[in-house]
């Protein structure tokens, strides 16, 4: 027993040696592989993907401003990035841990000894040689010249198992195989963090979304997924989380509340008390939100007090008509405009906008002033002004009878139409219409009450019914 | 003083390092690539979210007003 160590110690160190760099073989080989994989095989699958999703957006594009169109507002996803703080930091911390612990802060991502660091935390022999493995790649500058030989580590898929062998050798010449068992269940555990890792990844939007980020923070894969951690962010499996938030949004729609205008602000707030910005859910990656914005158009919308539907044309048209008629009917004002149909549509606008796009047409005519304090608050949503909004809860009869585009309406006929030739062409028709009616008295009756018509017109009117008798009689 | 294990792992780890750069790379292109595949698809599944609540919008009115027909 006394002669054997030596001897063993050698072939057991010849040994280790030889598994060190059929190992590395191993990993050069995989990570070849895999750059080859991708950049083959995936990348142009991606690249095509992406031809063909460009195709379908373009088709869909029409479609996409056709509502925006309709709602008068520009749609918009921005990124949000939500609670950061629960997983990045653990990463730091292990990957911290280890760089110090192998002191391979040259190559952090590129060592194995994270691998093997992960794999045989269990082991003290393996931290030995990950420090031995790291110090050598320290030591030694990258050989490129050799290292253009690819093929010929390409080839050395079967080394793995002269590894068996030469464990099978050592077996002869060593008196414990136990140890090699031992390190033949580690290496059986190189590929098992990998799994271990994939099945991390695809566990993770399941918690992830159902708000429990804490659950994905506190696996141990941190280590590995600091490696890949910012890389797999925007990876392909948000399309599969994309579409369950999308269910958020199909309860509110098919239910008969949707036409009515009280959901949607318990919609919007519902949504607005996780993600903390006031826009739609529109997709939660890891730690990032996507968000719908909807910028109203035509309008600046800070100094502005919720004017976005008087902005449209046919929302004053409809003002003209609804508003003056009866004022102080709210359900008349809201039944014919429903711009709450609009935002559930975009799903975009905060309550806010929402509860300001549904009452704007009421007018009365003390609310200026206060729509101007208050109108910036509830479009910007900020925190600052939550008592604002509690005002706006207590006030918001006040606040929706402000509508703006009325005075528009007050000051816009009187000097402009005029000015243009419509009323002048409208009045010709009537008068020719009358004429051919035999109403002659009562067209020159209603010309001469035309107050507004230049006297250029008249006498033109007049000419032309001089001209009209001539032709008639 | 090298042992011949010793020079040849250390050309492995620099093979190594080679490879995991170039992975690095390609991995960083393929994101890159997937980010705006992404960006482009939420566009277009929004536009599918708004066709379809306008669907269920639509369907709640019929149903509403009684104006509903079956298919043809």
């Amino acid at each position: 027993m006394a002669q054997r160590p030596p001897l063993t110690l050698t072939a057991e160190l010849e040994k280790l040696e030889q598994s060190i760099t059929l190992t590395l073989q191993e990993i050069d080989h995989n990570f070849s592989k895999t750059h080859r994989i991708v950049t083959n095989s995936i990348i142009p699958i991606v690249e095509r993907y992406a031809k063909e999703s460009t195709a379908v957006w373009e088709g869909s594009k029409f479609w996409k401003q056709f509502f925006e169109a309709s709602a008068n507002v520009a749609l918009s996803n921005y990124q949000e990035e939500e609670e950061p703080n629960y997983g990045e930091p653990t990463t730091v911390a292990a990957e911290g841990t280890t760089y110090v612990t192998h002191d391979s802060s040259a190559f952090p991502n590129s060592s194995p000894a994270n691998y093997e660091h992960t794999r045989g935390a269990a082991a003290d022999d393996d931290g030995d040689e990950t420090l031995q493995t790291t110090a050598t790649t320290e030591r030694h500058p990258q050989g490129d010249a050799d290292s253009d030989d690819d093929d010929d580590y390409l080839l050395d898929d079967s080394m793995l198992d002269s590894l068996n062998l030469t464990g099978a050798i050592t077996h002869h010449s060593t008196p414990k195989p136990k140890p090699q068992q031992q390190r033949a269940g580690q290496w059986a555990n190189i590929e098992s963090p990998f799994e271990a890792f994939k099945k991390e990844l695809t566990p993770d939007p399941f918690p992830s979304r159902s708000g429990g980020r804490n659950d994905a923070a506190a696996a141990d894969s941190d280590s590995d997924t600091s490696l890949t951690d910012s890389l797999l962010l925007p990876s392909t499996p948000p399309t599969n989380r994309s579409r369950r938030p999308a269910p958020t949004h199909d309860p509110s729609t098919p239910t008969p509340s949707t036409s009515s205008p009280f959901l949607p602000p318990t919609l919007h707030t519902a949504r607005k008390t996780p993600g903390g910005g006031g826009d739609a859910l529109l997709h939660r990656v890891l730690d990032k939100n996507w968000r719908v914005q909807a910028t109203p158009l035509g309008k600046a919308p800070a100094t502005k007090y919720r004017t976005t539907t008087g902005a449209t044309p046919h929302s004053t048209r409809r003002l003209f008509t609804t508003a003056h008629l009866d004022p102080d009917s709210d359900d008349d004002d809201r039944s014919p405009e429903k711009p709450q149909l609009h935002t559930k549509h975009l799903f975009s606008p905060s309550p806010p906008r929402a509860a300001h796009l549904n009452l704007g047409p009421k007018t009365p005519t003390t609310a200026k002033a206060k729509g101007k304090n208050k109108a910036p608050d509830p479009w910007n949503n900020n925190p600052a002004g939550a008592a604002d909004s509690d005002e706006d809860q207590d006030s918001d009869d006040e606040i929706l009878g402000y509508s703006p585009p009325q005075t528009i309406q007050f000051s816009f006929p009187a000097s402009k139409l005029l000015a243009t030739p419509a009323r002048e062409a409208s009045r010709r028709i009537v008068k020719d219409i009358l004429m051919t009616a035999g109403a002659g008295d009562l067209s020159a009756s209603q010309g001469g009450d035309s107050f507004s018509s230049p006297p250029f017109v008249s006498g033109k009117g007049a000419g032309r019914w001089a001209d009209s008798d001539e032709d008639i009689f | 003083m090298e042992s011949p294990h010793e020079h040849q792992q250390g050309l492995l780890l620099s093979r190594i390092i080679t490879n995991v750069e170039k992975l690095n790379e390609a991995v960083m292109v393929l994101n890159t690539a997937l980010h705006e595949i992404n960006t482009k698809n939420m566009n277009t599944e929004l536009v599918a979210q708004m066709w379809k609540n306008y669907q269920s919008n639509v369907l709640f009115h019929l149903e509403a007003t009684d104006s509903l027909k079956e298919p043809v």
